[in-house]
């Protein structure tokens, strides 16, 4: 088919004002988020559906002229997940999908895909309910992203991820028919649960146009605390111990010396430079359990030999802290020219094995590795840097070395990313054969043309 | 490649493209395409420069679509200045592509003060002809969509003064008894033509606070709306003027009573100049410029007597809030007025959709997120909305008019002077 007779098919459904097809505008979706290079694709058009029948006609047209089709809101996503891999795509861009209700009586909220996660708490607290997964981005980053990809982020620790709180779905399949799934009961056990399946597929199962969200009333109160350590293994060790310790801090947050001074350096926050890592820990609760919760966890980290301990006392200073470790990806920026990082996790207990092999590889490659993450549930942001092509190869002999690694103790490639276009040749060394198999099925089931973000997760395994 | 594109290049790289900046845009918020923001943007940006992108129409378009509003400069997590990079890529820009006729025209009148003087002056005699009343509100509907003087068809304007601010207010201001400091008022084109009553009762207060302020005649317009639209040679005559007559005064502070012309002297005259001679004597003088509400609490007003029986919001214009840093002065001045009671409305620093040009350009876009700032106004259930930006008024009120809400506004130096009963009447 003609591209002209595709923009205007797409068009024609979308209206003129929410289609963009010059080449100077489409452009503009040749990148994607993190360091990687613009894609050598352009896409035949970008539209941006207001209605759940423009996107179920959109994938219609696709499905019949096997057009593939691209859908993304925010495109924050740091796997590659939306990144154009080949000729000839429809971007399907959600940003018109914005609402948010928040319905009181059942404690949920019904969000558009487009919405930004940030807005969507924000909504929830003014009627005293709680939001709570808080991916880094979650100030600009979209709920159809973040339920895309399963997005974790600081309070997972306490609170879980994305799919704790994804209780239904409004999705358009492939075909062009609209299914919902899921719904406000609490309790749900007929059939499937379909629900759990779109969460985390990336946008290659099927368009999410609504979602319903789980709301559970806001914690009273909070208080943050920063852990010095002089040795890595201490704290790696400490993470485990305060994890069994009766206290569930709603955040652990791990930084290593070289993390440290980069953020310091933009933020000025008052992070100690001179410490070799540094755990950030808030806990919440009644007000009246705070002190005792903050107690049992400087107990803990004094036995592993904590050289400084440092409770916020307001709570600007607390969050002057977490706005510090948000920013901690961009400040790291400015210390290499580029970088490959990832976001594997471990069973806890298993984080000291990991720190070490970290180390390990550091020195046999000769690169600067740098690390922090949201230890308390096992999840690291190991950091390669690089600033030459040699230094490059290194980095992704290293990156693949600890992957490696990691599955092999029982870890994960992917934490809160997702797949995306990335971490595909993770897919065999930790599923096996068997289980790919069964996924790529399921993929067919759903999408049989394969157009819906093709190359996504499984790259040429969908072609055996 | 040139050494000024090579360095703006390089700028554009240190975007991360998380898209931080889509979640704040307004423009992004109506229109939801990446290339109408500034992630986008600066991609198309880093393309141009790499020569993948012709400097055409298309871009010159992108480069537009855009209200400067510095809220993604603000909240980017890379710490990129969008703003002045946009403004020296429109200088680029406008080098290939020419500005619309009537701009050119219009810029060419503003070099010539007296031509300008003579057109804005007598256009309140001429207005009729090219307005129409407005059935509701007060001012007119432009009968031609003058876009390169900030009109458009639609939209309600206030009527050009009668008599311009130079008209009502003397070169020398002097306040009975022992002055407690000296001033040189930058008044701007929208105070002295279009609300000269606002700059006269800014004028006023400061008298009532013992403050001599000086209006030197040989000021011209600040620059602004030339050098957004990338016109830098017209903008640099303009800019080395205003810093030769605001030198050649000893005085404590340069007061502006528009953000907009606050913020292109504090700040973006360093951008136009570039290495100009004048840049030297700029640097002695930009440190002095102070917002009037600024200028007042740190001054330590006096009290008024005047009680003011009036349900107020507050809108920061964005050249004052991220231009200019000043939120807290005009919300303590109002709170402190006898008698006002203050409604913070939500998102108050969110930009108002107008822009100067932007607003004439795009008009439909520019009401679109005007009509997030209306709602939002109203929702306070105020009466009077107050501002410090002429331009932020002047397409509220239209907003107001348009959305049939019966709200006024009015200059913060405007309620302020009814509390010292000193306020001028249009």
């Amino acid at each position: 088919m003609e591209t002209t007779q595709i923009i205007a098919a797409v068009g024609a459904i979308v209206g003129t004002h929410n289609i963009v097809t010059e080449k100077e505008e489409l452009i503009c979706y040749q990148y994607n988020a993190g360091p990687r290079a613009q894609s050598e694709f352009m896409p035949l058009l970008a539209a941006q559906p207001e209605t759940v029948e423009q996107v179920s006609q959109i994938l219609r047209f696709a499905s019949e002229h096997g057009i593939p089709v691209f859908p993304r809101a925010q495109a924050s996503g740091l796997s590659e997940n939306t990144r154009i891999d080949m000729e000839g795509v429809i971007i399907l861009s959600m940003s018109k999908f914005k609402t948010i209700e928040i319905d009181q009586e059942t404690l949920t909220a019904t969000v558009g895909p487009g919405a930004v996660t940030a807005d969507i708490k924000k909504a929830a607290a003014e009627f005293g309910l709680f939001y709570p997964p808080d991916p880094a981005s979650f100030t600009y980053s979209t709920i159809g992203g973040n339920v895309c990809t399963d997005a974790g982020g600081l309070q997972c620790v306490k609170y879980g991820t994305t799919k704790h709180y994804v209780a239904g779905l409004q999705v358009v399949l492939a075909s062009g028919e609209v299914i919902r799934t899921g719904g406000k009961c609490i309790k749900d056990v007929t059939g499937y649960n379909m629900t759990q399946l779109f969460t985390g597929s990336e946008g290659t199962l099927g368009v999410i146009t609504e979602i319903i969200l789980k709301l559970i009333p806001l914690p009273e109160g909070k208080k943050a605390m920063m852990v010095m350590f002089d040795e890595i293994n201490n704290a790696a060790t400490a993470i485990s111990k305060i994890m069994v310790s009766g206290v569930v801090p709603s955040i652990m947050e791990f930084m290593d010396n070289f993390f440290i001074r980069a953020v310091e350096e933009v933020t000025h926050s008052g992070f100690p430079t001179d410490a070799a890592c540094m755990l950030l820990i808030e806990v919440d609760g009644p007000l009246s359990t705070l002190d005792a919760q903050v107690n049992k966890i400087k107990e803990v980290c004094n036995r592993l030999g904590a050289v400084e301990i440092r409770v916020a006392n307001t709570e600007k200073e607390a969050e002057e802290i977490w706005n510090a470790r948000r920013l901690s990806l961009n400040a790291l920026s400015r210390k290499a020219k580029s970088r490959l990082s990832g976001d594997p996790a471990a069973p806890i207990n298993r984080l000291p094995d990991c720190m070490k092999k970290l180390q390990e590889l550091e020195q046999k490659y000769g690169i600067i590795i740098t690390t922090y993450g949201h230890a308390g549930d096992g999840n690291m942001h190991p950091c390669f840097l690089f600033n030459s092509p040699e230094e490059r190869s290194k980095a992704v002999a290293a990156r693949n070395e600890f992957y490696e690694f990691v599955i092999s103790i029982g870890g994960t490639a992917s934490a809160e990313h997702g797949v995306g276009r990335e971490k595909i040749k993770y897919m065999l060394q930790q599923f096996g054969k068997p289980q790919l198999d069964l996924m790529v099925g399921i993929k067919k089931v759903f999408d049989p043309k394969n157009i819906l973000n093709p190359g996504c997760i499984f790259g040429e395994y969908i072609n055996g | 490649m040139d050494k000024t594109l090579s360095e703006l290049r390089t700028a554009t790289l240190e975007c991360t493209f998380c898209g931080a900046c889509q979640a704040t845009c307004p423009v992004y918020a109506e229109i939801g395409s990446d290339p109408s923001c500034s992630r986008g943007r600066l991609f198309q940006l880093r393309n141009m420069a790499d020569g993948k992108l012709p400097r055409n129409a298309a871009l010159a378009k992108s480069l537009t679509r855009c209200t400067l509003c510095m809220i993604c400069a603000a909240k980017c997590p890379a710490g990129i200045n969008t703003t002045d990079l946009f403004l020296q890529f429109r200088k680029l820009v406008a080098d290939d592509v020419p500005l619309p006729a009537l701009k050119r025209l219009a810029f060419a009148s503003l070099s010539s003060k007296r031509l300008f003087e003579f057109l804005l002056s007598s256009g309140s005699l001429f207005q009729g002809l090219f307005l129409r009343k407005a059935e509701r509100g007060p001012g007119y509907f432009p009968r031609l969509p003058l876009a390169a003087a900030g009109l458009n068809k639609r939209r309600l304007l206030p009527a050009l003064a009668k008599r311009p601010l130079r008209r009502r207010a003397a070169e020398k201001n002097t306040p009975t008894g022992k002055a407690r400091a000296r001033v040189i008022f930058f008044p701007g084109c929208m105070l002295h033509y279009v609300y000269p009553e606002a700059g006269k009762s800014l004028i006023n207060v400061l008298l009532a606070n013992q403050v001599e302020v000086l209006m030197p005649q040989e000021l011209s317009c600040c620059g602004t709306p030339v050098f957004t639209s990338g016109d830098f040679s017209t903008a640099k005559i303009l800019a080395r003027n205003n810093i030769k007559t605001l030198a050649a005064i000893e005085a404590d502070a340069i007061v502006t009573g528009c953000a907009t012309c606050g913020t292109a002297l504090m700040h973006e005259y360093g951008l136009v100049l570039g290495d100009d001679p004048a840049r030297e004597q700029w640097e002695t003088l930009k440190g002095k410029v102070r917002d009037f509400s600024e200028f007042l609490t740190s001054l330590g007003p006096l009290e008024p007597a005047s009680p003011i029986l009036r349900t107020v919001t507050y809108h920061d214009p964005c050249h004052l809030v991220r231009g200019m840093k000043v939120a807290k002065e005009p919300r303590a001045l109002i709170r402190g007025l006898p008698g006002v009671e203050f409604k913070e409305m939500a998102d108050a620093d969110r930009c108002c959709g107008c822009a100067g040009t932007f607003s004439a350009q795009y008009y439909d876009l520019a009401a679109a997120i005007n009509d997030h700032k209306i709602q939002k106004a109203r929702a306070t259930g105020a009466d009077l909305l107050v501002t410090g930006c002429s331009a932020c008024r002047m397409h509220i009120a239209d907003g107001f008019t348009r959305n049939e809400t019966p709200m006024e506004t009015l200059h913060t130096a405007e309620l302020i002077a009814q509390a010292y009963a000193c306020r001028e009447l249009p």
